[in-house]
């Protein structure tokens, strides 16, 4: 008993700790020399006085390791584990823009649909399998159209055929009834998207989204046991082990799913005992918490996929974007296998940049993907003979259409939390029309080139800024903050305060024919006139363009030609406070203060501001606020808050009928009339804007569907020599030649007629055939100037006469 | 005196082309003396016709108009048009119709938009939209859009009335009653 007691207790002394057993050995060689009953005894004593400390040091050592261990695992679970539930729902807002509408008489060429199908990222193929596809017969379009959430319902997928003739849509035939559709949309373009602020892209996806062959790739190469093991693949460290010693340097990683999306999670690839107790302690309690499939779906959507610009590439939905431009479920194996390729090292596997590397990684990919059967043998010999098929670059992101998202985000504020915008996955629909945003990026740029080079101007010293509204609708299909639409930073459109100029003048007139004294050929004075203003010494002596008086002029030609001297004296025969109260009806936040330069536009604002005064002129009187919203989606697609149309009717109808044939006259005849050789045969109407000393140029006008504001000027604000006319005049032009479909039109009044009268003098004319200094204009006439006219005798003309008063060669100099 | 130049010698260039016009022509130096008829009927010119951009009034005499340039004459001031009627507008309308019955105004007002998006200036949609806001009891909205669709209506009796008995009942349901009656009787002259 007492021998193999002793043995026992030998074994427990190994067992303890060498200290340990060296004493009790001393202690035994100095008990053999006593009794050994005796001995026994008290060595059996002493070991266990020593045995118990041990153990009790050690069990209470182990519990506070236990204990920290604990703590430490439940801090993890309190503060990482929700972070992965945060991280799934976490989704960034998503903008679009208008989507394009097809209809039997809508606008489209095949080449222009052409164009947008393959911007919305669908694939030409010789049949349409699949949605995303399409194919193209010279004028006829075939398109398997994908399915998309709008915000007035589902648009469920559907294969339609397209023909067009001479610019319009001519037939729209679903191929898969073989009825004809009234209507139907594209899926948007994606503009952008607004980021929780870490500089991370991401597009989520639900497992059902993700082709099966990527799911089963996945698995067959990073984790094959990834269904039977707890987070932590033992066996498989094993394995990597022994091929690391074999091979002598780390060949075999043998992370799991969990294990990688942890650390992707983490990102800083620093390799600290901390962060991999921590990366294995979070994968156990994850796969404790979550299903397979869970972790699998947040899986792809957190896996760093690679890095462009500043943006770091996180998910396969977003990397399917990134490298195909097209959604994750459209993906054949052969491109499948690519993403899987970039698992290994995105920047090192990137594509673009080594493609060669990559298909050959590729094709190992597709071996290894058929032998777990992810792919059948007839799927990998098809897709090893494919090529790459990535897109040559990626496609937009947000910095793209960075000026839009502004106005955008700005008016989203008014009406939403920004961590709403910046948390749930919103899906907003913007009303940009991206064809109208390129053509007035190229058009700025280039115009600017050009007045530079024509004005003797140095390279690059003008900006410009411009904005574009559909008239009815006021929507902002478009918006320039600068000359290089790219860079991002300051957005003259929206920030910009400059002098508006004669821009203003179109107000003082409204506002004459508002008090019902005034008509279209009223006889204003031009004669010099000083007015002393409140709280200035100076007096003011507002001057005309040429530093000329005429005495008189009829009131039509005096804003066709942008006269300063006889727009002061109606508006101070009107009342500034009147005028100011006009400017501010048409859509200004505040009414500007009543001093009489005010008139000639000395107030400062920014083109934005400009965009809806101009557009409220454009609806005839009707104000409707500018809007870049139509609607905003939840992540469940359930409308949030829709931004309808509204209307008021801030100006009469005899009024605006008045001025907008105005404004038409002014680029008819007056300071816009390059316009005739610009856009000829297509009637517009607008006004030049220039500020004193050439520090602004400014034109704002609009076509029967679309009003305009461009400004062009210096940074620095100094003289450029430019005018309204020559600055600002060709940039709108060459925009609104591109985009603008419905000329200008005057709406139907039955209180004014058409009255013809001379140019010159403004004399109403009766019986006169048509002349080249004659215009008709909508008039209503007080009984004085009802008796005052020329007859012609029947079939003849008034010739030009009375040039001495100045305006026909003055009006030829421009504003 | 440049100026005068130029006019001297513009004015015998027509002197000289149209000699038989010229005893009608009054003189181009004297300041015009407008022509006082007393007559109270103001002197109206109906609607304006297209004409060709060429003045075609000129009958010269003899082969050396040949040398006179072509003038430009500005084209009259164009007035909006009626719009076609369109597949596509009339299939949103008929889905307006349907999701208003179905009790869904904001969905009957998206279509409606829609469709104004593709003909912004056609009278019935922002009749449309004006009954829609009508029902969503948006009265202001009503009365506005009304307004709207009235700047476009033109002549059109129907549209004009229907127009105004949107607006009068959107006066009513505001307690405006006098306004209401004025909307009523614009209403019944169409």
């Amino acid at each position: 008993m007492t021998t193999s007691k002793k043995k026992n207790t030998k074994k427990t002394q190994k067992k303890t700790s060498k200290k340990v057993i060296k004493k009790s050995v001393t202690k035994k060689k100095s008990v053999k020399k006593s009794t050994k009953k005796k001995s026994s005894k008290k060595s059996q004593s002493l070991f266990w006085k020593w045995f118990k400390r041990v153990f009790l040091f050690g069990l209470i050592l182990g519990l506070i390791v236990l204990i920290l261990l604990f703590l430490y695992t439940h801090h993890l679970y309190k503060t990482e584990v929700p972070k992965f539930e945060g991280r799934r729902w976490s989704v960034p807002a998503e903008f679009y823009a208008q989507p394009q509408e097809l209809y039997v008489g809508a606008k489209a060429s095949a080449s222009g649909l052409e164009t947008d199908l393959l911007d919305l990222g669908y694939k030409r193929s010789s049949r349409i399998n699949a949605p995303g596809d399409f194919s193209r017969q010279s004028n006829v379009i075939k398109v398997y159209v994908r399915e998309f959430q709008f915000w007035d319902g589902l648009q469920a997928s559907k294969q339609l055929q397209i023909t067009t003739r001479a610019g319009s849509v001519t037939e729209l035939k679903n191929l898969q009834t073989g009825r004809n559709e009234a209507i139907f949309r594209l899926d948007p373009l994606s503009i952008g998207r607004l980021f929780p602020g870490d500089g991370e892209e991401r597009i989520i996806v639900k497992l059902s989204e993700v082709p099966i062959e990527l799911q089963q790739g996945i698995i067959a190469i990073e984790d094959r046991k990834f269904y039977e093991h707890f987070g932590i693949d033992l066996k498989g460290i094993v394995r990597a082990l022994i091929a690391d010693i074999k091979a002598g340097a780390m060949v075999q990683g043998a992370s799991t799913l969990t294990q990688q999306m942890v650390r992707s999670y983490y990102f800083n690839n620093d390799k600290t005992i901390k962060r991999k107790v921590n990366e294995v302690l979070v994968t156990i309690l994850l796969e404790r918490k979550y299903e397979k499939e869970e972790l699998l779906e947040t899986y792809f959507n957190e896996i760093f996929m690679g890095q462009s610009g500043g943006r770091a590439i996180h998910g396969m939905g977003m990397a399917s974007r990134h490298y195909f431009n097209k959604p994750l479920r459209e993906l054949k194996p052969h491109e499948s296998a690519v993403l899987i390729t970039l698992l290994r090292g995105p920047s090192y596997y990137n594509p673009r940049r080594y493609p060669e590397r990559v298909l050959k990684r590729r094709n190992l990919v597709l071996n290894i993907m058929h032998e777990q059967g992810a792919i059948s043998e007839e799927q990998r010999d098809f897709a090893q003979l494919q090529p790459l098929t990535v897109s040559e670059k990626p496609p937009a992101g947000i910095s793209d259409y960075g000026a839009y998202l502004d106005i955008v985000k700005q008016q989203l504020k008014r009406d939403y939390a920004e961590e709403d915008l910046n948390t749930v996955g919103l899906k907003i629909f913007t009303t940009l029309v991206p064809v109208t945003q390129k053509i007035a990026e190229a058009s700025v740029k280039k115009g600017l080139e050009k007045i530079e080079k024509a004005n003797n101007l140095k390279a690059n010293s003008l900006q410009a800024a411009a904005i574009i509204t559909s008239v009815d609708g006021a929507e902002i299909q478009a918006l320039v903050g600068g000359r290089e639409a790219s860079f991002e930073g300051f957005n003259r459109a929206l920030n910009a305060k400059r002098q508006i100029g004669s821009l203003m003048k179109p107000f003082v007139y409204l506002a004459a024919f508002e008090t019902g004294n005034y008509s279209i050929n009223s006889t204003l004075k031009d004669e010099p006139i000083e007015i002393v203003q409140k709280g200035k010494d100076e007096v003011w002596k507002p001057e005309n363009y040429n530093k000329e008086f005429s005495g008189q002029m009829p009131l039509f030609s005096a804003l066709a030609r942008s006269k300063n001297v006889p727009t002061v004296h109606l508006g101070m025969e009107v009342g500034v406070e009147k005028v100011m109260q006009a400017a501010a009806r048409s859509g200004l936040e505040k009414t500007p203060l009543a001093y009489p330069a005010m008139m000639l536009g000395s107030m400062s604002l920014a083109p934005i501001e400009v965009a809806q005064m101009y557009n409220t002129l454009a609806n005839s009187g009707y104000r409707t606020p500018l809007r870049s919203v139509r609607a905003v989606l939840d992540e469940q697609g359930q409308p949030l808050q829709r931004f309808p149309l509204e209307v008021e009717e801030v100006f009469d109808n005899d009024s605006m009928t008045q001025l907008n044939s105005l404004l038409h006259l002014v680029t008819q005849k007056g300071t816009g009339r390059r316009l005739q050789s610009l856009m000829p045969n297509f009637p517009v109407a607008g006004k030049t804007g220039t500020s004193n000393d050439y520090r602004d140029a400014w034109f704002s006008g609009f076509s029967g569907d679309l009003s305009t504001v461009v400004w062009v000027g210096s940074d620095d604000n100094h003289n450029t020599g430019l005018t309204g006319s020559s600055g600002a005049l060709p940039i709108w032009g060459d925009i609104m030649k591109q985009v603008a479909q419905i000329p200008f039109a005057l709406t139907p009044n039955d209180n004014l007629d058409m009255l013809q009268f001379d140019f010159s003098t403004g004399y109403l004319m009766k019986d006169c055939t048509r002349g080249e200094n004659d215009v008709l204009l909508p008039a209503k006439l007080t009984v004085h100037e009802q008796a005052e006219f020329i007859r012609c005798s029947l079939g003849q003309q008034v010739p030009t006469k009375d040039e001495d008063k100045g305006g026909f060669f003055d009006w030829l100099r421009g504003d | 005196m440049n100026k005068q130049k130029h006019l001297l010698l513009l004015s015998f260039l027509i002197l000289f082309l149209l000699p038989a016009c010229a005893t009608s022509w009054p003189d181009p130096y004297e300041k015009p003396k407008p022509v006082v008829v007393s007559a109270p009927e103001p002197v109206f010119i109906p609607e304006p016709t297209p004409e060709p951009p060429v003045v075609e009034t000129m009958a010269l005499p003899d082969s050396r108009v040949g040398t006179a340039t072509p003038i430009e004459i500005p084209a009259p001031t164009p007035v909006i048009e009626a719009e076609p009627e369109l597949a596509a507008v009339v299939a949103l309308r008929g889905q307006a119709q349907s999701s208003l019955s179905n009790g869904e105004p904001a969905m009957a007002a998206a279509s409606i938009e829609r469709a104004l998006r593709i003909q912004a200036k056609n009278p019935i949609l922002w009749l449309d939209l004006a009954e829609i806001r009508f029902a969503q009891q948006e009265f202001t909205q009503a009365e506005n859009t009304a307004k709207k669709a009235l700047a476009y209506a033109g002549n059109k009796r129907d549209i004009n009335k229907q127009a105004w008995t949107v607006i009068a009942n959107s006066r009513y349901a505001r307690n405006d009653k006098d306004g209401g009656l004025r909307a009523e009787a614009e209403a019944a002259r169409f």
